[in-house]
């Protein structure tokens, strides 16, 4: 199955670690895709918030670039903010009520547009991708430490972003209050995904970027509920929920009056990659404020 | 003499979501993460609605926080899109120029528009998120960069064109002048940014 990419959202410069770990997990899994030209921006939350004609008319005019180039039905975004920017301006194009507004942008574009393009964002495409025997065959290495006799599987919060899975009634793809989808993938590679209130909890998106109170209100629950599970990693697929965990998890601890040692912070499909054979030193995790090196060594690789 | 609409029946008759049902309803203030950083809340905005306090909903911040509304439709105990609700409301706020204007949360969303139309697409620093790039010390031109031993600056060109396909420059001038209020009869929800 191919789908067509769409790498916006700040996946060129910001989230390049995000981009280079989504990619490589997909082309280790066997997915094929195809990038569109000449794509434009979507202004991510902006234009959703501020501008409701622009959140329309921007999405409508890479769906249609990517019909006209491209055969595919799916239009991969792999950005979880802008997969809601895109199913949103999707659904609202659908609308009776927007029949004349979509017309009117379609001739001005001077290209046709059907329809035929269904937004899908990661959990959708590492659902397709591993279903069945696939992924088990795929597996390399296994999350887990000690010897062979006794394994000590490495314990991992997931978090699963809540805008890949909403509108529910939409999406189906996984159940928004306990995702499982993440967490069979990672049991299957041999970690122990631990039970935790923070499974699905929102992080604010650019919230934590540019207000320094709110990352911490939204992050502290995160990383006590993870202490308190006694995981050793923390995993999410948003990446602006890593950069608010890793940015405030030390002061987020020193509140709580947590102990330890804070707990690294990685995508999702950065320990699929492991889990894949993709070497630790092409992660891309170098630039965490948490080193990530524990989690390394506990499946029993080195760093130089 | 009629009176006008109140903002509940003005909802109504938009988007036919109906929150009379919904005024003793604090569940949604449970689910929400967003909770710990509102004034309000969905719950006691829905209060507000009900009670026609149109100024204080439009002109709160927390229209631009509750980005989670999501949370609140799956539990709701009756289908209300609180997305769309809020989606409408923002709209509005800005159209009656009630929308809280000095807001940090308010101006980093505008500052995504302006990069837009000038370059096509985001980059981090358009919107504070990096810091800028500083053009180097060596004077531009043929000379100045041939005997500069600074890496070369990558330049930001507006999207290319290929064959077939309109610009996206030409297509955004297009959509901004739908903006003219004549012809705002046709915009998504009644009111588009300023």
């Amino acid at each position: 199955m191919k789908v067509t990419y769409f790498p916006g959202g700040l996946l060129t410069s910001n989230y390049k670690d995000f981009e280079n770990s989504v990619s490589r997990c997909l082309r280790r899994l066997g997915a094929d895709y195809e990038l569109i030209h000449n794509w434009s921006g979507t202004g991510d939350e902006g234009t959703y918030f501020n501008d409701p004609l622009a959140a329309l008319a921007l999405p409508l005019r890479n769906l249609v670039i990517g019909e006209k180039s491209t055969r595919n039905d799916l239009f991969f975004v792999p950005d979880p903010l802008l997969y809601q920017t895109f199913e949103r301006a999707v659904q609202r194009l659908e609308e009776p009520r927007n029949d004349a507004l979509r017309q009117r942008m379609v001739d001005t574009l001077g290209l046709p547009y059907s329809g035929r393009m269904r937004p899908v964002n990661i959990l959708h495409m590492l659902k397709s991708h591993t279903a069945g025997k696939k992924f088990d065959r795929l597996i390399m290495r296994r999350l887990e430490g000690g010897d062979e006799e006794n394994p000590t599987p490495l314990r991992v919060a997931v978090h699963t972003p809540p805008e890949l899975m909403r509108p529910v009634e939409r999406l189906r793809i996984d159940r928004p209050e306990s995702p499982v989808l993440l967490k069979n993938l990672l049991q299957k590679a041999g970690a122990h995904c631990v039970d935790w209130a923070s499974a699905s909890r929102w992080l604010g998106g650019y919230l934590g970027e540019i207000d320094q109170a709110s990352a911490l209100a939204l992050a502290k629950p995160v990383i006590e509920d993870a202490h308190v599970a006694g995981a050793e990693v923390i995993v999410t697929l948003e990446p602006r929920a890593l950069q608010t965990l890793d940015q405030y998890q030390k002061e987020a601890m020193g509140t709580l009056g947590l102990q330890g040692d804070p707990l690294p912070i990685m995508y999702a499909t950065d320990l699929l990659n492991l889990a894949l054979g993709v070497g630790a030193a092409t992660l891309g995790t170098g630039f965490h404020i948490t080193s990530c090196n524990p989690v390394f060594e506990r499946i029993g690789l080195t760093i130089q | 003499m009629e009176s006008p609409p109140t903002l509940a029946e003005e909802i109504q008759n938009e988007l036919c979501i109906d929150l009379r049902h919904l005024r003793d309803w604090w569940g949604a203030d449970s689910v929400m993460a967003s909770r710990t950083l509102c004034t309000l809340g969905l719950s006691r905005m829905i209060q507000l609605i009900l009670d026609n306090e149109r100024e204080k909903v439009l002109s709160s911040p927390d229209l631009w926080l509750m980005q989670d509304a999501s949370a609140a439709t799956d539990i709701s105990p009756y289908p209300v899109d609180f997305d769309r609700l809020l989606e409408w409301l923002r709209a509005q706020s800005i159209t009656s120029g009630l929308a809280p204007v000095d807001h940090p949360l308010y101006q980093f969303y505008q500052k995504f528009l302006p990069a837009l139309s000038e370059w096509g697409r985001l980059e981090a620093a358009d919107v504070g998120l990096a810091p800028p790039v500083e053009p180097s010390g060596k004077g531009g031109g043929f000379f100045g960069k041939l005997f500069s031993r600074a890496e070369p600056e990558e330049e930001r060109l507006p999207l290319r064109e290929i064959q077939d396909i309109p610009g996206f420059f030409a297509f955004w001038k297009e959509v901004d002048g739908w903006r003219n209020p004549t012809e705002n009869e046709e915009s998504p929800e009644k009111g588009n940014s300023e």
